[in-house]
């Protein structure tokens, strides 16, 4: 069998044809949006063609309110503390679900680690035009010291070309990535702009490797032989360690890299007339003292409140919810509980109704 | 040509198809600078 030249035309005419029916399914239902109404992809992203199609097809008839943001608008911390069927308990979902009843269609764009360098560059892949209406949720941790610079100030570099030349130079990493860094980007890069059945199929692989491979090989262990109670310890502590950087005492610099980008998103946002709403996200008040140093926590919310003035007009609104909720809404730092989720949505359509009517 | 031997062939292209699109949705992450640092 194996020898015969009728064998291996066979697999060859079924290979092609497969191959060739995937990408014509998925270069038909891409545009129409079938796999954005269908599946929740937010809260992670993979390539920056994948975002131009989310960007472009998830609403193709009208413009989004565009909800821009880190981990607060997605559900990993909500994975991470185990709550059952986290995706449908997400911020964004929730707005999203509430928005929609009274039709007006949302789309998230907020991811995890998200930084405000990738928030630039994601509002250039917006375009955004006058009219449209945005959302941003600012994270204390997006002003941290160690994104003030260099290579960490961007999580994304698919979306660094985005970038301006001079914010592109400050992200340079001080060594050069190795050659097979180069090679396995260049090629991750070239199949995703011309193979839709990579792209889709690096898009819809978060919907389990999520918030990360690591997490769900982990999780996918506990169903099998039981939660290890003496790790969740330590998953704790070594998560306060890491964000005790977030709010070490440090004031916000102007030309950091944080505040250089949403310098440019405003001012972006004011050339243009769009309808965009800021919010400096709720903090955990448990957190202040321990971990978020006080004296710079207050310092720097009044820098942002005089930063974000000249900006604030009949179009920009800006809200400083830092101590909006108490400690019991929160699971960690600042990602809010279901039922915190859920009082976040509820104030935040409220205060986009209140902006949409002024 | 041998039609058996050709949809035998046929089926083991199907095979080999859905094998590869396994290796799509489980393999890891081919960019190795894609995402640099998570938070959560």
């Amino acid at each position: 069998m194996f020898s015969s030249k009728s064998f291996w035309l066979g697999v060859f005419i079924s290979l092609l044809g497969l191959f060739l029916a995937a990408e014509a399914l998925l270069r038909v239902t891409v545009p129409a949006g079938f796999w954005y109404r269908h599946l929740d992809v937010s809260g992670d992203m993979t390539s920056l063609p994948e975002i131009r199609d989310r960007i472009k097809y998830s609403h193709p008839l009208e413009r989004p309110l565009f909800l821009l943001g880190d981990s607060i608008l997605g559900a990993s911390s909500l994975i991470e503390h185990r709550v059952p069927q986290a995706r449908s308990k997400t911020l964004s979902r929730v707005l999203v679900s509430r928005l929609g009843a009274r039709n007006q269609y949302a789309l998230s764009l907020g991811s995890d680690g998200n930084l405000l360098t990738d928030i630039l560059a994601l509002n250039t892949e917006i375009q955004p035009q006058p009219g449209d209406r945005l959302l941003l949720l600012l994270n204390f941790r997006m002003f941290a010291e160690e994104f003030a610079d260099g290579p960490k100030a961007l999580s994304r570099y698919f979306l660094k070309a985005d970038l301006p030349d001079e914010i592109q130079n400050r992200l340079q990493p001080s060594s050069p990535p190795s050659q097979e860094t180069q090679l396995s980007d260049g090629l991750c890069d070239l199949m995703s702009r011309h193979w839709f059945l990579f792209r889709e199929t690096q898009m819809m692989k978060t919907l389990w490797y999520y918030p990360s491979q690591k997490d769900f090989y982990q999780h996918l262990l506990e169903t099998v032989v039981g939660a290890n109670v003496d790790q969740a310890d330590m998953v704790e502590a070594a998560l306060k360690q890491k964000i005790a950087t977030y709010y070490q005492p440090y004031l916000w610099d102007k030309n950091a890299l944080p505040l250089v980008c949403l310098q440019k998103i405003l001012a972006s946002w004011a050339e243009n007339h769009v309808h965009a709403t800021v919010v400096l996200s709720p903090q955990n008040p448990k957190f202040l003292g321990p971990y978020l140093d006080r004296p710079s926590f207050k310092k720097n919310r009044v820098l942002l409140a005089r930063f974000m003035k000249p900006y604030v007009s009949t179009n920009i609104h800006y809200e400083d919810w830092a101590d909006h909720y108490p400690a019991k809404m929160f699971l960690d730092h600042c990602h809010l509980t279901v039922e915190g989720n859920e009082q976040y949505a509820a104030d935040l359509i409220r205060l986009l109704e209140g902006d949409k009517n002024e | 040509m041998n039609k058996k031997d050709f949809l035998k062939g046929l089926g083991l292209g199907a095979v080999l198809f859905v094998l590869f699109l396994a290796i799509l949705f489980f393999s890891g992450d081919l960019s190795a600078s894609k995402f640099i640092y998570v938070d959560f």
